[in-house]
């Protein structure tokens, strides 16, 4: 039976008190020119712009005894590799785990950058999105209360030194809710090197 | 290098028309292969000529492969590890065809008859008077038994105040300190300096080694993404642009760039 713990932040900390306190009147002015912005990209012109929705990140962790077999073939994985070396790249391609992966690295005290982003996240967020995202800051994400929420859980898995194991649900974007759970690793050199590793099962 | 293999008869659909860059000779290739050449001619002696042939070889190489018809951002980072790795067989391999394999032969063949051969390990001047001062040190320990500790002092203190700068230079001290121990069987407070020195550069050098396989390995991830618009269209892409366009091929080239570039422009805030 899977235990769910909640991380998600409590109502009074939600991601959108915090984005309206931070961006301001002049901010949510510009919001229905961002919209219309997204709308012409995404080849709606002359259409009503969709209605406003708040995107939502539920965050529920889980104990790794439930991970399915083949993210406890990751977990040896990982342990066979203590280093983020060439022979990690490998054992994921061998084992067909690499396209289901989002790999992130950090360098010299920055932020944790998209290297990888593979097909489970493409489908969701989109191809242009993930060709865009490469090489960029994941805070820097578009999706920024989803970037906001999950950046806690990159943290802790590189910090950590363990495997963080959750579920989540994420409302709130231009389609149906997505519900997915991924197994997340770290590796850090310091502040010289991290990198974070992002296993998603859906 | 081996070379003067066929290529199996392979016919690349875009391969390197040697005469044709020898001919012309505004190119930085058709400079380095007159570099090549006059190497050849004259090829260069002393412990650095191997060094200097390789080089020229992989300048020459490195420029050849960036002639390549390379489509995508993923080609273009493995021509340019294989250059690095200086795999001239690979490079081949690539399209190069037989008449770079015949030039590289004839190199190959006046580094042979010119008696050209790998240098010794470099290592750096700093290693080398380390290695000087630590035979300095073998010398006195064999020639004389139950040599005293202060007939090693200088050699010691001069080592311990000089930083290894590689592995060879770490090496070096940790035998320096095994011979001084062997001889000594004290004096640890002048052998201390010398052992820490040596666990600090193995410890910076297992870093650097650390975040360059690091490096790798996040280059290795991001070039195994699949691309959905590559950065250099493939010839068939632009005709069939140019076509659809009625616009010639160097014009849907560029048209076609300036596309990916707004494409590919990341768009920071939209969608807030």
């Amino acid at each position: 039976m899977t235990v769910a713990l909640p991380v998600t932040p409590p109502p009074g900390g939600s991601f959108k008190d915090h984005g309206a306190k931070d961006h301001g009147a002049k901010d949510r002015a510009a919001r229905p020119l961002a919209r219309s912005l997204v709308s012409i990209l995404r080849g709606r012109r002359g259409e009503p712009p969709p209605e406003p929705a708040e995107t939502r990140v539920d965050i529920h962790r889980q104990p790794l005894r439930t991970a399915p077999d083949w993210h406890q073939d990751m977990i040896a994985l990982w342990k066979r590799h203590p280093t983020f070396g060439p022979g990690l790249h490998e054992d994921l391609k061998s084992k067909g785990l690499l396209p289901r992966c989002v790999i992130l690295t950090a360098r010299d005290g920055g932020p944790l950058c998209f290297r990888y982003i593979g097909e489970p996240t493409r489908r969701v967020f989109g191809d242009r999105w993930a060709d865009q995202n490469i090489g960029r800051p994941h805070l820097e994400d578009v999706h920024s209360a989803y970037a906001q929420a999950i950046d806690a859980q990159y943290r802790e898995a590189v910090e950590g030194g363990e495997p963080v194991y959750n579920h989540l649900v994420i409302t709130g974007l231009p389609r149906p809710p997505v519900n997915y759970r991924h197994l997340l690793f770290g590796w850090s050199l310091g502040h010289r090197r991290q990198a974070l590793l992002a296993l998603i099962d859906s | 290098m081996r070379s003067g293999q066929q290529n199996g008869g392979r016919v690349p659909d875009a391969a390197l028309d040697l005469n044709t860059a020898f001919d012309r000779r505004d190119t930085l290739f058709t400079r380095a292969a007159e570099h090549m050449s006059d190497i050849v001619a004259n090829p260069p002696g002393g412990p650095h000529a191997f060094d200097l042939l390789n080089g020229g070889l992989r300048e020459l190489s490195s420029l050849m492969i960036r002639q390549l018809p390379l489509t995508t951002a993923r080609e273009a980072r493995l021509a340019h590890a294989l250059c690095q790795e200086g795999i001239v067989e690979d490079s081949k391999a690539l399209a190069l065809g037989e008449g770079v394999a015949l030039f590289l032969d004839r190199l190959q063949a006046a580094a042979d008859h010119a008696g050209i051969g790998p240098a010794a390990p470099p290592g750096s001047d700093r290693d080398h008077e380390l290695i000087r001062l630590e035979q300095h040190l073998q010398t006195m320990a064999q020639a004389r038994h139950g040599a005293q500790d202060a007939d090693l002092h200088p050699a010691l203190e001069i080592m311990a105040t000089t930083p290894a700068q590689g592995l060879e230079g770490v090496l070096t001290k940790l035998r320096a300190c095994r011979t001084a121990m062997a001889v000594q069987g004290n004096g640890a407070e002048r052998l201390a300096p010398l052992l820490d020195d040596a666990v600090s550069a193995l410890e910076r050098m297992a870093l650097r080694e650390a975040i360059t396989r690091f490096d790798r390995t996040a280059d290795a991830f991001e070039a195994a993404m699949p691309k959905v618009l590559p950065t250099k269209p493939t010839d068939r892409m632009l005709a069939a642009g140019a076509k659809a366009g009625s616009v010639a091929l160097d014009a849907a080239r560029r048209i076609y760039q300036a596309m990916a570039s707004e494409f590919l422009s990341p768009r920071k805030g939209v969608g807030e």
